[in-house]
């Protein structure tokens, strides 16, 4: 009860810095602190109770891909991709770091606040990065569970902490650059060629 | 503007709140698997067959008489299935004291998690065929300190029946589970954890042990993904690629102009 009354307290706070940086029209610190505000509540609200819709989600995503191909297997509600390697079972975890839900709420915060689109194109913005992220996250864990199936156990560290890291990166970034740059510019070279 | 803020407060709010309520009542019996004799959650989980060291048939055989057994774990617990059928021709004193299959399911196995041993003492009682009893498991640190360290009194489930098409036979399946937090032991990354019925107090692993020889086994891998630096390269471009904007934004106006 405590942390709920310290988090309410927070919230009023942030929301009050808010309206004082939308009044001054200080838009680049409204979405930083908009942004930065709502990443910390989604991550703290995330830490008890989504974090076992997410990974039991993600698990249960992974393990379409995993029978579909015969590779491997999951366990959802468990949170566990089960590898067989040779004789060898080999399980990973689908943990609140793997679950993707920081990546997610990392970028439904910076879209929420952005200032340049509208709140309808903030919202499937919004609704493409889940479905982005949640993809390239089971691209991710896909190739980690391929790698061990076929390499085994010793490859863990090269398969998910370097090569599924890297690949993950490329796609995250990709998609960031599309939405946060190209996408925008796009935009305003439409609506200068409109006013014009 | 006070409208979009209070929409704010309201969804923060809400998202707090009502989640709490549903994500807890979801999540509260959300094991992987349920010890409550229904075995069909195990249907997913690869396993291991080893042969029994006992003998299947009065002749000392050991044709197809194996165990089937299955480890798995979640953030709450260690799970182990067995799966095994008797002869009923044969001498197994030990477990089934009469041929109208009743037997007796107390036994004894030892599990290593990361090379360290700890003893599981599964409770006593007696089971008919057909029927389903719970049991009760116990949990010592098998070196050094005999230290008890779980006892759930609802942490395994037997059940017995014929095996379909052979009525001389029948199986017994066991699943019971281990409380992680209980254990007090963290699973390190890419360690091993394994399942042995070897009563020996040296050289557990790789023993023929009382029930069954060698060991079935999992490895666990685990690493951090790092999510906080992905979130922190977006930050980045997000304010980058906004910075872009307004520049180019000026630049198009003063061109225009």
């Amino acid at each position: 009860m405590l942390m709920k009354t310290i988090i309410l307290i927070v919230v009023l706070l942030w929301i009050y810095s808010l309206s004082v940086f939308k009044r001054a029209k200080l838009d680049a610190f409204y979405f930083l602190m908009g942004s930065l505000g709502l990443f910390i509540v989604l991550v703290l609200w995330s830490k008890p109770y989504a974090i076992w819709l997410f990974s039991t989600i993600m698990t249960w995503g992974v393990g379409l891909v995993g029978d579909f191909f015969g590779i491997f297997s999951t366990l959802p509600l468990g949170h566990v991709i089960q590898v067989l390697y040779h004789e060898r079972i080999i399980l990973m975890n689908v943990d609140y770091e793997c679950s993707g839900i920081v990546e997610t709420a990392a970028f439904v915060s910076l879209i929420s606040f952005y200032p340049v689109f509208k709140v309808q194109q903030r919202l499937w913005l919004a609704l493409t990065g889940v479905a982005f992220i949640f993809a390239a996250n089971i691209v991710r864990l896909t190739f980690v569970a391929t790698s061990l199936h076929l390499f085994g156990s010793d490859s863990f560290f090269l398969a998910h902490s370097i090569l599924g890291r890297l690949l993950f990166y490329v796609l995250m970034l990709t998609f960031y650059f599309t939405i946060f740059t190209r996408g925008q510019l796009i935009q305003v070279a439409s609506q200068n060629r409109e006013t014009t | 503007m006070k409208k979009t803020m209070f929409t704010i407060l309201v969804l923060v709010i809400s998202l707090l709140f009502v989640s709490t309520h549903l994500v807890e009542r979801v999540s509260a019996d959300s094991s992987s698997i349920q010890i409550d004799g229904n075995f069909n959650d195990w249907d997913n989980v690869p396993g291991t067959q080893l042969n029994s060291s006992q003998p299947a048939d009065i002749n000392g055989t050991q044709t197809d008489f194996q165990r089937d057994i299955k480890l798995s774990y979640d953030e709450d617990y260690i799970y182990v299935y067995i799966d095994s059928w008797y002869d009923l021709n044969a001498d197994m004193s030990n477990h089934f004291s009469t041929l109208d299959k009743y037997a007796n399911f107390h036994q004894q196995y030892y599990i290593f998690i990361d090379g360290k041993p700890y003893q599981i003492q599964l409770g006593n009682g007696t089971v008919t065929n057909g029927e389903g009893h719970a049991f009760s498991v116990d949990v010592s640190q098998a070196f050094g300190d005999w230290q008890h360290l779980v006892h759930d009194t609802q942490g395994g489930y037997v059940d017995v029946e014929t095996v379909k098409g052979d009525e001389s036979k029948f199986k017994y399946v066991y699943e019971f589970r281990i409380s992680r937090k209980d254990l007090a032991v963290t699973i390190p990354e890419n360690s091993e954890i394994s399942l042995t019925s070897s009563g020996e107090y040296d050289d557990f692993e790789g023993k023929d042990g009382q029930y069954f020889k060698g060991k079935a086994s999992i490895t666990y891998v685990g690493a951090s993904s790092g999510p906080w630096i992905i979130a922190f390269l977006g930050l980045l471009i997000a304010f980058f690629g906004y910075r872009l904007r307004l520049k180019r934004q000026t630049k198009e106006k003063n061109t225009g102009a």
